[in-house]
């Protein structure tokens, strides 16, 4: 009995040992937290940042980043699936975590009182007056939206191919020395060649390199054109030049890609007389031994790394990296010096197809102001802490002070300006200079990535001059209409069941596209005798039901000419 | 019938004789708390999870608050066309996985047995299960590359001879034999370690018996040995085909392309696509549910075939 009673007593001894400290800390902490500033857990790419530290200081908040970036999409699945959203995030679609109950609404009111920029934003452009609608309010939203500068700047419409191998074969680029545009400041190997050329001119290069040396080693060893698994990616040009207007065969949230045919009757991309031919095309140079081999196999990463180990002629979507080499993609900042001596690159504007279609989809081509990446607003964040949310997107969004500093950082230390100050296009400095030189200095970080916040005159801060003279010329709004393409019509204020068609049918309809159109490619299968099978069964499994929702999508032209239309 | 003073007596005896034990042995006991807490907490009290594959979740609600959904997941489930695809993968890469995969590491303990020589005997055993430690993802890239037709060992044996290198990895008639071969290769060594483990617990001296009346090295390998490892062998297999619904989510996974489908799509692959990449968890939880069930099903009904055959059984 004797030894339970010391037992007992030494049991609570411990206990108490452990909770008065505890109790006293957490007293402390109590007292302490009424001075602390607002703590606000946000989706951003990096845990802090030299933005995020002005932000904190401007607003007397403290934003705890989560390390998580929308591309690493991974890691963005399994943070929703292990329920640690934070209260603040960009990844994933609006409605769908609001009718999850994941967030909540955004009243009008506040947005007017809190971010006045942002208001004014919206009434500038009305499209986002309408876009991610609260569902059970007139006046709240569901989410901010942001505006891809992309979306009139059709970046990714190059086709590019190695100039120096396209001479080494005998079949040079026309007028090439007398019209090519430098593209980049970092590199003079890199250049715009504004000649509209048609597929058979391309595929008569890619048959030379086949069967020549392009590179001149001495050996057949080089790849006429490259390409990946991530299936619209690869193909984006050769999609506009058989008048498909957006390089996608898949089902998502807000449609699938469609066009108008010459009845006026809407079809459906992945189902259509026009996508049977580009796969009939593609098959047909697959079996010539025109793309590469393994693509079926390849991640885009591993497509980016044969580019630029110099061993490919052409890529029907140019590596981003040859327009500006300081965008921190794969193969990061790798440019053709590293490739091979004397190596230079030529862009040129979508190919021409065998029926006279050009052009090319830009980034969210059915509208320049979507929620694609929205900032969405976690169910528990209350009134007050929505109030500084609002305030600090309105700085980083649509200030021009906040949005320099979240993209380049402090002057003379995170940047400098290329030309003139406030016009030109600020270089960034390295990791390795700032630790050099400015030690004491937080880095630069991704402060807020998504959602795209870039007004049109920003341009001249994102590219080199060389590429905004490029875009002033060939792809400013007057210039460039002539090489976009948009779908006929989309769901873009979600008003229709695509959005649940699309969670329960679309990955079997996915599925069974991308089967398909790597089955056929790779010659696998027949597509005169499957392509009847194929619609019929991805019609079947979901494909009507898409179609009747596109039916009763607004018609994007007439939302480019300012009306609502169905 | 009433039970006597003298049961009642002798019943009180043993129930203070084992709580006598358990007291004695309380360290040892206070021991495997640690264990059994993990086990509870990571094993099963997650189970309360499975109850989303009945309801539409919604993470603002949480588990229990969101709304039931008169099965409509499962409904979605069966009645997708992937779904019959999806199966007959998983089980025919299950069971060739069983077929080739669970007599291997026999064979190989039985192998390395009858090497005289320690040295040997160690040296191949580190060298057959070092692959084990390898993760999927590293393997698939070397696999990926080894069986590359521009940059690969077998690429450059088809150039040599003449001929234009396939690409294997999209060739659906050669791609579950090459899960098969390289899951057999990379497991083989791990799993015959259990398997030596038990050949060194069987008496030396019925092999002496067996030696003295004649009988060869395979004769010993067939009549003491392979007998000997019977029971070992018994559980391993009723244990192996519980899971007979894992076809190798890792393997697959990092393998894997849409021209191989056909073939090789199975149940997690399945589940990954539509429950993780479309955020559906309440479908990937039925899907998951399903297959554990079938599990369960099955490690109960083989259990039972093999108790009514013979001598063993996990219970």
């Amino acid at each position: 009995m004797h030894k339970r009673s010391i037992d007992v007593v030494a049991v609570m001894a411990l206990l108490a040992l452990w909770l008065v400290p505890s109790m006293a800390i957490a007293e402390g902490q109590a007292e302490a937290a009424a001075d602390q500033p607002m703590e606000i857990t946000w989706q951003l790419r990096e845990e802090t940042s030299y933005a995020a530290q002005v932000a904190e200081e401007i607003f007397n908040v403290r934003i705890l980043g989560n390390g998580i970036w929308n591309n690493d999409t991974e890691k963005v699945d399994l943070m929703f699936a292990a329920g640690e959203a934070p209260e603040v995030f960009s990844a994933g679609d609006d409605q769908f975590h609001y009718r999850d109950g994941l967030t909540r609404e955004i009243p009008l009111a506040m947005i007017q009182e809190h971010a006045p920029l942002h208001y004014q934003w919206m009434l500038d452009h009305p499209i986002a007056l309408n876009i991610s609608k609260s569902p059970d309010s007139d006046d709240a939203y569901v989410a901010l939206v942001g505006v891809t500068m992309s979306t009139n700047v059709p970046l990714i419409g190059f086709w590019s191919t190695r100039a120096d191998w396209a001479e080494n074969v005998g079949h040079p680029i026309p007028d090439y020395y007398e019209t090519r545009w430098k593209v980049s400041t970092e590199t003079d190997r890199t250049w715009f060649v504004p000649a509209n050329l048609t597929l058979d001119w391309m595929e008569e290069l890619m048959v030379l390199y086949r069967d020549g040396d392009p590179d001149g080693n001495g050996k057949i060893d080089t790849i006429p054109a490259s390409a990946s698994n991530v299936i619209p990616w690869s193909f984006t040009t050769l999609f506009g030049a058989f008048g498909l207007p957006m390089y996608s065969i898949t089902v998502g949230t807000g449609g699938v890609a469609n066009y108008q045919d010459e009845n006026g009757d809407l079809v459906l991309q992945p189902v259509s007389p026009r996508y049977k031919k580009l796969l009939a095309h593609l098959a047909d140079w697959y079996a010539k031994d025109l793309i590469d081999k393994e693509f079926p196999t390849m991640s885009r990463q591993d497509q980016w790394q044969k580019d630029m180990a110099g061993i490919v002629g052409v890529q029907f979507m140019s590596n981003s990296t040859y327009v500006n080499p300081t965008l921190e993609r794969p193969p990061n900042h790798a440019t053709l010096e590293e490739v091979a001596a004397g190596a230079s690159v030529a862009m040129m504007p979508p190919p021409i197809g065998p029926e006279g279609y050009q052009g090319v989809q830009v980034y969210q081509a059915h509208s320049p102001i979507s929620n694609w990446a929205s900032l969405k607003i976690r169910y528990d964040v209350s009134d007050e802490k929505l109030a500084k949310i609002l305030q600090i997107w309105d700085w980083r969004q649509h200030d021009p002070e906040g949005w320099m500093i979240s993209q380049f950082g402090k002057e003379g230390v995170h940047f400098t300006w290329s030309g003139e100050p406030g016009n030109s296009k600020p270089i960034r400095t390295t990791p390795e200079e700032l630790e050099q030189n400015h030690p004491n200095e937080a880095t630069l970080g991704r402060f807020f990535h998504y959602p795209y916040g870039y007004h049109m005159d920003m341009i001249r801060w994102i590219y080199s001059p060389q590429f905004v003279q490029i875009w002033d010329n060939w792809f400013a709004p007057g210039h460039s209409e002539y090489y976009h393409t948009r779908p006929y019509k989309w769901d873009l204020f979600t008003e229709t069941e695509m959005k649940a068609i699309a969670d329960r049918q679309g990955e079997g309809l996915n599925t069974l596209a991308n089967e398909f159109f790597m089955r056929v490619v790779t010659g696998q299968v027949d597509l005169d005798a499957e392509w009847d099978n194929y619609v019929a069964r991805w019609m079947a499994e979901g494909g009507e039901q898409v179609y009747k929702a596109m039916q009763n999508s607004i018609i994007i032209e007439a939302l480019h000419e300012g009306r609502i239309e169905y | 019938m009433r039970a006597s003073t003298v049961d009642i007596q002798i019943r009180d005896n043993l129930r203070r004789e084992r709580w006598s034990r358990v007291r004695r042995m309380r360290l040892l006991y206070l021991s495997m708390l640690p264990a059994l807490l993990l086990l509870f907490v990571f094993n099963y009290v997650p189970i309360y999870g499975i109850v989303i594959a009945f309801k539409n979740f919604q993470a603002s609600r949480g588990i229990l608050g969101s709304p039931w959904n008169n099965f409509e997941n499962f409904e979605v489930l069966f009645g997708s066309f992937q779904f019959q695809r999806v199966m007959r993968n998983t089980v025919i890469i299950s069971v060739q996985r069983i077929v080739f995969g669970f007599p291997a590491p026999i064979l190989l303990a039985l192998i390395i047995n009858e090497f005289a020589n320690s040295w040997w005997k160690k040296g191949i055993q580190s060298i057959t299960y070092l692959p084990h430690f390898i993760s999927w993802v590293v393997m698939a890239g070397i696999l990926v590359e080894i069986l590359s037709p521009q940059r690969g060992i077998i690429g450059y044996l088809y150039t040599v001879l003449g001929q234009d290198a396939p690409l294997l990895l999209t060739n659906r008639s050669v791609f579950r034999p090459i899960l098969i071969a390289t899951d057999v290769w990379k497991e083989v060594g791990w799993g015959s370690v259990i398997y030596l483990a038990a050949i060194s617990s069987i008496d030396p001296t019925m092999y002496d018996v067996a030696r003295i009346d004649g009988a060869g090295r395979v004769r010993q390998a067939t009549a003491i040995t392979l007998p000997s490892l019977l029971p070992v062998i018994t559980i391993l297999f009723i244990l192996r085909l519980s899971g007979i619904l894992n076809a190798g989510f890792d393997q697959i996974f990092n393998l894997y392309n849409e021209l191989v489908y056909e073939v090789a799509d199975i149940i997690d692959t399945y589940m990954y696509r539509v429950g993780i990449l479309s955020q559906e968890f309440e479908f990937a939880t039925a899907a998951g549910l399903f297959k554990n069930v079938v599990g369960v099903a099955l490690i109960v009904l083989v259990n039972a075939v093999i108790r009514r055959f013979s001598d063993h059984g996990i219970w």
